[in-house]
């Protein structure tokens, strides 16, 4: 009973409270957490796209040991802004804030192997995405276009695999999974594929003979390599969650009428109408500095997109910026 | 290869069973040669029980160091040292980075085993390595006063630095 109510408790301070990031800057580890240790992250962003997007996210992460191998994952964006111009029916901009979703994100680490200084993870995440978050706003031009919105509107499963390995010099972090969102007024976003690395290298202090450093300084590298479908629309609903019906292309023609490649891709449309302006694959860089002490840790991250492919007239990655603080907590409350 | 019987392999089985059952009892840390009073070891592997029926008297504070394997960061080492800190008696831990060494510090008066730091170390999702007990200082009691008069002396192997 105790652990059900601190998972309710847990939610709700993710839902109100600022989000934290694990070691990784842009994604989760398998890093060992003790039991009963939470680690609470706050990631404030920015990211600057074409076509006027701007976007402010305030990610917050809270992880729990609940055993020495299971930790449970807490994710949300408390709150996002996002704006960006629209050209139809006149040139405008749309807005939208709020709280986006909470992700419910349980990890078991399942092979473990550790030496004097060095530790070897691999864990399994699987959880669910909580459509708690904003995403039925509405503006004087209409529905505001659902890929501005914080939430997703639907409920939704994130799967994935993590690898990480530390030493004493340097860490090396692996992930890579799908998420899928359900269908909620007749919109439904498009799957995910991801894939992330990181590589953090120790610079300070070069070299030390004995104790615990108060604070090593880190340099960061991050990939992240993101493959995200089409969204989906049911013509059905009557509103235009995103400018697509309505949108013209750079040559001012009507967006082509979708295709159905295959039987099932058939019947994945009857309802419901690919988003001809969403999706994309994206692979972004992301340098950064690190400072970790016994019991915190901050960091400074820059988003640099390296390769980028949207579909449509969808906005495309300037540059991001973020800044991560974390706090570790001890509890005697475990498994 | 030779087939054996049922009747065979029964036995042979009731025979394996009892001699894995015996090596099992003759290797218990808890009946190990080590902590006979005529071993004078320096290093303990735990004390579970008084090793003399005499009550033991005001012992010197403990002092062991346990390798923890897979501590690489200050920010896991926070984990450990806390968890560390939990074992009952524990007045001060101290940890050391490059060789994953552990020096926990015991109150006087503390019945600590080797079981027990193990379990703390896995509970903080980590591995448990080597352990040796750097200093503990067991002092018996005297002899009853009917001891004293009879001639007999106190045994002074627990007595170890």
């Amino acid at each position: 009973m105790f652990l059900l109510c601190l998972v309710i408790l847990l939610s709700l301070i993710a839902a109100y409270a600022p989000e934290l990031n694990a070691a990784p800057l842009t994604f989760p580890a398998a890093a060992p957490i003790s039991a009963g240790d939470i680690t609470y992250r706050q990631q404030p962003g920015f990211t600057s796209g074409t076509q006027g997007h701007k976007q402010f996210d305030a990610e917050s992460v809270l992880v729990y040991g609940l055993s020495h191998n299971v930790a449970f994952i807490l994710e949300n964006n408390l709150p996002q802004y996002a704006e960006q111009t629209y050209q139809t029916p006149t040139v405008h901009t749309e807005s939208a804030l709020g709280p986006g979703d909470i992700s419910f994100l349980p990890r078991y680490t399942f092979w473990e192997k550790d030496g004097i200084g060095t530790t070897n993870r691999l864990s399994a995440l699987g959880g669910v995405l909580i459509p708690v978050g904003v995403h039925s706003g509405s503006s004087a031009y209409g529905p505001v276009p659902r890929s501005l919105e914080p939430g997703a509107g639907a409920w939704g499963t994130k799967d994935g695999l993590i690898f990480t390995r530390q030493t004493l010099d340097a860490e090396v972090d692996g992930y890579g999974g799908f998420v899928h969102h359900g269908a909620s007024n007749g919109y439904q976003f498009g799957n995910e594929y991801f894939a992330d690395d990181s590589l953090q290298r120790r610079i300070r202090p070069k070299t030390f003979s004995q104790g615990v450093p108060k604070v090593e300084t880190y340099l960061v590298l991050e990939t992240n390599f993101l493959v995200n479908e089409r969204d989906k629309e049911s013509p059905l609903a009557g509103r235009l969650s995103t400018p697509a019906a309505s949108f013209l292309t750079d040559q001012g023609a009507l967006p082509p009428a979708p295709e159905a490649s295959t039987l099932s891709d058939a019947a994945d449309l009857i309802g419901m109408t690919p988003n001809l302006t969403s999706g994309g694959t994206l692979l972004q860089f992301d340098p950064g500095i690190r400072f970790v002490g016994l019991n915190w840790g901050f960091a400074a991250l820059a988003e640099v997109p390296a390769f980028e492919s949207v579909n449509g007239g969808g906005f495309k990655h300037n540059y991001g910026i973020l800044l991560v603080y974390r706090h570790v907590f001890y509890t005697k409350h475990h498994l | 290869m030779r087939h054996f019987d049922r009747s065979t392999r029964q036995t042979l089985g009731v025979v394996f069973s009892v001699t894995a059952m015996a090596f099992a009892v003759c290797s218990s840390p808890c009946i190990a040669s080590s902590h006979s009073p005529a071993a004078g070891s320096s290093h303990v592997t735990g004390i579970t029980a008084p090793l003399n029926p005499q009550p033991l008297i005001a012992p010197k504070a403990l002092q062991v160091s346990i390798e923890v394997l897979g501590v690489a960061i200050p920010f896991t080492a926070f984990g450990i040292i806390h968890r560390l800190e939990t074992v009952p008696g524990v007045t001060n831990v101290k940890f050391d980075l490059p060789t994953g060494k552990a020096t926990l510090t015991f109150a006087p008066n503390v019945k600590v085993t080797d079981s027990m730091l193990r379990d703390a170390v896995r509970d903080a999702s980590y591995t448990p390595g080597n352990i040796v007990w750097l200093r503990s200082r067991i002092v018996t009691a005297p002899p009853p006063r009917e001891a004293q008069e009879s001639g007999s002396s106190p045994d002074k192997s627990q007595t170890a630095n």
